[in-house]
């Protein structure tokens, strides 16, 4: 059982996910077209910087480097249906806070389905000129996953203790295990921070060893962007978790239609009878929440 | 299509007596989210007329037009105001008034520049870090909402904030 857990968790933080990135500059000229395997769990800016370092360096010159302001980026979502794209021609902005496997189930499955096949998430990495100069993006970007590992300890366990006792340079290494890619260094900290599942407690645990989480943090990113936060009681399967949460989707048994919809996470169909509290134990992000594309039949 | 009202949460406190310090909620005494109870899921009246149309839209045009119709259910902005109540922590700047109504479909960007509005600081740099029920910072792109949904208290959220970063 514990095996399952950590083949589960390398699954998940080892898959990745392929992009065709179109790297522009002042919106004008395409300078590249990179194609890029990402971990799923990675961050957008962290991809830019990987590009930066290991390919623009050696194609381009030193020069036109020098210019790039790093906080100036931004990626820019490209091949989506007509009426998606909101109809006064805005860009769809990637989302630099979720992670890259996140967007790419939430365009890959809602606007290119293709059965049995993933084609890599079509980006522009607009080096200049962005819309509206957001923060610093590394501190950003840590300040918004800090931000929601504290939420999601917040609703496992009632406090936000766990997190508030780590060391500075714990913290600094989970950080770090983020940044890459290191599923081993993130679980010695994680180890602290996330709730194991009930079936191993139950087995292998002293009863006072660990408390049992209260609940459950989960979100579902419907289309359009719309999402739907709840707290839910571990001891549910998805199936009573979607009814739950979302009634009008996933609709009773005793309902006069059927379920219009179906749940992806990591880039896979999840089946309803599986238990919340596992998937989060083994599949959650790494900041604790169980993010869900729930995608339209 | 749903002629019924938005549901209504309950009655918003609307006198400042409410929230003097003597009948103001210890921030400590404020409990951790509960997990929402799984009964009282679906008894309000547009969720009825949503369930009807659904089922009409699933007659009529199969799984896709009932999965477009529940979705529109989702997206439609409700409208409900919800009580944001806030709390400086430290050197922050104090508000006039530290409760204000807000529609649920806003996010919590607006909430945080609203904030650095009324203190004064829209075109300052100074930094302004807002958390809500003085433990985690949302994201900008939360919806009011989620918020309250997870963590209202008595029918508001409470967001604490600071020039300086208050819980790590």
């Amino acid at each position: 059982m514990s095996s399952d857990l950590n083949y589960f968790r390398s699954l998940n933080w080892n898959s990745t996910v392929s992009l065709e990135l179109s790297v522009r500059k002042d919106g004008l000229s395409v300078l590249d077209t990179v194609y890029f395997t990402a971990y799923r769990n990675s961050y957008p800016f962290f991809i830019y910087q990987q590009l930066k370092y290991a390919f623009l360096q050696s194609n381009h010159s030193s020069n036109q480097l020098n210019s790039i302001n790093d906080d100036d980026i931004w990626f820019e979502v490209v091949d989506l249906p007509e009426s998606n794209t909101t109809a006064n021609n805005i860009p769809d902005k990637l989302k630099l806070h979720w992670n890259i496997g996140l967007s790419y189930d939430y365009y890959t499955f809602n606007y290119n389905p293709l059965k049995n096949h993933a084609p890599p998430l079509k980006l522009i990495l607009h080096l200049s000129n962005s819309a509206d100069s957001a923060a610093a993006h590394l501190q950003s970007t840590k300040l918004s996953f800090m931000g929601s590992l504290k939420e999601s300890q917040l609703i496992y366990w009632g406090t936000v203790k766990r997190i508030t006792q780590l060391k500075t340079n714990q913290t600094e290494q989970l950080w770090h295990s983020i940044q890459s890619n290191d599923i081993d260094e993130y679980f010695k900290i994680a180890d602290k921070l996330l709730p194991l599942p009930l079936s191993i407690k139950e087995k292998e645990m002293d009863d006072n060893e660990t408390p049992k989480p209260r609940s459950i943090p989960l979100k579902f990113i419907l289309p359009d962007q719309i999402v739907i936060q709840d707290i839910l009681p571990p001891k549910l399967t998805l199936q009573q978790a979607l009814s739950t949460s979302l009634p009008l989707l996933f609709p009773s048994d005793s309902s006069k239609y059927p379920q219009l919809a179906y749940p992806v996470l990591h880039g896979t169909a999840i089946p309803l009878e599986a238990d919340i509290s596992w998937l989060a134990s083994t599949m959650a992000s790494p900041d604790g929440f169980l993010r869900f594309c729930i995608i339209l039949n | 299509m749903s002629g019924g009202e938005p549901p209504t949460l309950p009655p918003l406190p609307t006198s400042e007596a409410l929230f003097s310090p003597k009948n103001s909620p210890n921030l400590d005494t404020i409990g951790s989210p509960q997990p929402r109870s799984i009964a009282s899921t679906q008894n309000q009246r547009s969720a009825v007329d949503d369930i009807a149309d659904i089922e009409a839209a699933y007659n009529e045009h199969g799984v896709i037009g009932a999965s477009h119709r529940a979705l529109e259910a989702y997206r439609r902005k409700e409208g409900r105001k919800v009580v944001v109540r806030f709390k400086a922590i430290g050197a922050a700047p104090i508000m006039k008034q530290n409760f204000y109504k807000i529609s649920d479909s806003n996010k919590f960007s607006t909430v945080i520049q609203f904030l650095r509005k009324e203190c004064g600081l829209s075109n300052s740099n100074c930094p302004v870090f807002c958390y809500v029920n003085s433990a985690f910072a949302p994201s900008p792109d939360d919806s009011i909402g989620n918020l309250y949904k997870c963590y209202g208290t008595d029918g508001h959220v409470i967001v604490n904030y600071s020039t300086s970063v208050a819980w790590g």
